[in-house]
């Protein structure tokens, strides 16, 4: 017998595994038991023994199942058109307001957020986008934030109506009209959100997130995506972008920018107005509206690594702001019209959430 | 049998209860003590000065044998604050506990799969100081025969306001050369923020490619080195790198970012170096591979995963690019190197997490 032991219990608590180091003089104590001790263990499936060279730290372990059954995927149209998640044509009847975060949701009881708008009942689609099937056991629920009904003038964040500049019924912001939404606290009206279940009968611990986010994004300049084009001394290299959104994650459905910050999503812009620039006024490099091209669909791919942290359970793709809601004459200096989210800002098309 | 295995369940911990008390069970691990982010499974790095040994902090602390310029002091939880808190405009971020700065081989917390994280740095003693009177001579070059003459291309960005580097010891007044530390005329700094940067036009001969060709005697200098402890991961797991940074491109004025002038790529490799921390933290700095620096060429450590990533951006942005790096492929793999192949770049802050131990392949 070593003279020392680990005693592993695997024990499933919402955060994965226990582990104790019994020491010598514990392991004196548990040899006095005896019988019992040795029957506990036989009664107890998931205990180990190990000698103290194999003594290890365990920060990611096996505990409860690594990979469930059901629904590997699914897909959300971000379109409240004919064949979108979010058809008919009336969504959102209303524009969410604050309010108590409801039962069940994470961080019930701890405060109020802002909700956005679900999909229809029977707005959830197998991967191939056109086969409609149940919400998957371990989604709660996705919701987009609205600022606006749609169809509304001056809209910050809604589903888009025909403009110019416009894309119609899909979910798009306009920066053009986000003024009023800049500062952090009303920013947050501004998102994306997916609240998972974390029961691991339906989401396993080794099991991560691949997001998949088909979208359009446009600057301004080129030579805006955090450097200072006025010249002047820099002090924070997210106040000078022209627009800023981060993947947030966390534990409740408090404000998204109050969750922890995980990675940038805009920028990249995949288009911009004017090849370089200064200042507030379009220069010569800028392109004439007409002759405006707009910015090209792109797929982007983020691994949520949901593995290394069983408590988070929403995943936030947050608008935290930009230049343009800032100083709403820099957006209007360059020509962008009311509810212009091709001239700047963000149109969604699709939401892919996959289990990998 | 339902019944008789719960009493004698029930019988076990009433006859074994008061024996195993807590105070046992409160003796951790040793690895989990000498490294208290053992069970955090993430870590999040700003490339801020005050997280990193940089030649002004080390005329006033933390010099130790083991401590050279460029070395991690500290890192950060990946659930806290990100980068950006540093400009007061989001969460602040989250330190893992600094350790006792008397401690060589563990200047800092984190978690224990993160053996060492440095950056290569180029302005590593003052030149016109005595030489073998600073305690970095012996993190530097200064004492080959040909030394490397110090440069500000990779560095941390000093504040645009100062306060600006003074040699130390002082040299006597009249001195000559002027122990000025920084001529004037060339500008240390990209923005003042105070985050690693690399320059581009200031980097000439410090590469380890070629001392001659202009162009090439700036490439393959200004990268990061992640070493990792792979005692401390699970055989079959992953890791995703999420590394935050922007590339400039020198126009005529530098305030404006684009212009017909230079681009920036960067290169992900991952390496195989056996080499324990004293060994890592004591190596001169610049860290190039190359007879100009860590290795020579005829030493050079095997690049085991080549250009996983290659990072270039034609629109200058302040982005996030995600990497998954698949340790599981091979278990000599102990360093990430994020190689600096050509341009100007600005690095603000790299995440790892660990993607979770497989028993199975996903999906199976």
């Amino acid at each position: 017998m070593p003279s020392g032991f680990t005693f592993q219990r695997a024990a499933q608590r919402g955060q994965g595994q226990v582990s104790v180091t019994v020491s010598d003089k514990s392991f004196v104590k548990l040899r006095l038991c005896g019988l019992p001790a040795l029957i506990m263990c036989i009664f107890l499936s998931a205990c180990e023994m190990q000698t103290a060279t194999e003594e290890t730290s365990v920060a990611l372990s096996t505990a409860g199942k690594e990979f469930a059954s059901g629904t590997k995927g699914f897909k959300v149209i971000l379109s409240d058109g004919v064949g979108g998640s979010f058809s008919p044509l009336v969504s959102p009847a209303v524009v969410p307001v604050t309010t108590s975060i409801p039962v069940g949701y994470p961080g019930y009881g701890t405060g109020s957020y802002v909700p956005g708008v679900s999909p229809m009942a029977t707005g959830y689609f197998d991967l191939d986008g056109t086969t409609l099937i149940p919400k998957p056991s371990w989604i709660s629920d996705v919701q987009v934030g609205v600022t606006h009904l749609a169809g509304a003038g001056s809209a910050c964040a809604t589903f888009g109506r025909t403009g110019a500049f416009d894309e119609p019924n899909f979910y798009r912001v306009s920066e053009r009209d986000c003024a009023s939404y800049a500062s952090s606290t009303n920013a947050s009206q501004v998102f994306i959100r997916i609240i998972l279940n974390r029961d691991t009968a339906f989401l396993g611990t080794q099991e991560n997130l691949m997001l998949q986010v088909e979208y359009q994004a446009r600057g301004l300049r080129a030579n805006s995506d955090g450097t200072n084009s006025s010249g002047g001394t820099i002090t924070n290299p997210e106040l000078a972008l022209d627009q800023l959104w981060k993947v947030f994650w966390g534990q409740t459905l408090l404000s998204g920018v109050s969750s922890s910050p995980f990675s940038i999503f805009i920028p990249p812009n995949h288009a911009h107005w004017c090849k370089s620039g200064s200042g507030s006024a379009p220069d010569a490099s800028c392109d004439a509206p007409a002759g405006n091209q707009r910015a090209p669909i792109v797929t982007r791919q983020i691994l949520i690594p949901i593995a290394s942290s069983p408590k988070q359970t929403v995943i936030q793709l947050q608008r935290v702001g930009g230049r343009g809601s800032s100083d709403p004459n820099y957006v209007s200096g360059f020509g962008c019209p009311q509810d212009s989210p091709h001239c700047l800002g963000v149109v969604f098309r699709s939401l892919t959430v996959l289990r990998i | 049998m339902k019944t008789f295995s719960k009493l004698i369940f029930i019988l076990v911990l009433s006859g074994c209860g008061p024996s195993v008390d807590m105070a046992s069970f409160s003796e951790v691990p040793a690895t989990a003590v000498e490294h208290p982010g053992a069970n955090e499974p993430a870590v999040r790095i700003i490339f801020h000065r005050d997280s990193f040994t940089n030649l002004e902090d080390f005329l006033s602390f933390q010099n130790t044998s083991f401590k050279c310029l460029g070395d991690m002091t500290r890192s950060y939880q990946v659930l806290g604050g990100d980068y950006s808190g540093v400009f007061g405009s989001s969460l602040n971020p989250i330190a893992f506990a600094d350790s006792d700065t008397g401690d060589d081989l563990h200047p800092t917390y984190h978690p224990s799969f993160l053996k060492h994280v440095s950056v290569d740095t180029t302005r590593t003693y003052y030149a016109e100081t005595v030489p073998a009177t600073l305690q970095t001579d012996a993190c530097s070059k200064r004492a080959d025969s040909v030394p490397l003459p110090p440069s500000p291309c990779a560095d941390f960005d000093p504040p645009i306001s100062g306060p600006f580097p003074a040699p130390s010891p002082l040299l006597p007044s009249g001195t000559s050369p002027d122990p000025t530390p920084e001529p004037p005329s060339t500008p240390a700094d990209i923005n003042g923020l105070e985050f690693y940067r690399v320059r581009d036009p200031w980097c000439l001969g410090q590469g380890s490619v070629d001392p001659i060709d202009p162009e090439l005697s700036k490439a393959y200098v200004g990268g990061v080195n992640l070493d990792l402890d792979r005692s401390k991961l699970g055989d079959r797991e992953d890791l995703l790198m999420l590394i935050t940074y922007q590339s400039f491109v020198e126009g005529d004025a530098w305030t404006y970012a684009m212009g017909p002038g230079d681009f920036t790529r960067l290169r992900v490799d991952l390496i195989a170096t056996g080499r324990a921390l004293d060994v890592l933290m004591n190596r001169p700095q610049p860290r190039v591979i190359g007879d100009l620096g860590e290795f020579s060429n005829a030493l050079a450590p095997p690049i085991l995963v080549k250009k996983i990533a290659t990072l270039e951006d034609p629109f200058p942005s302040l982005k996030t690019e995600s990497i998954v790096i698949p340790l599981s492929h091979n278990a000599l793999i102990d360093r990430i190197r994020i190689e600096r192949i050509r341009g100007t770049y600005q690095l603000y802050q790299i995440d790892l997490y660990r993607l979770g131990n497989r028993s199975i392949p996903a999906g199976s």
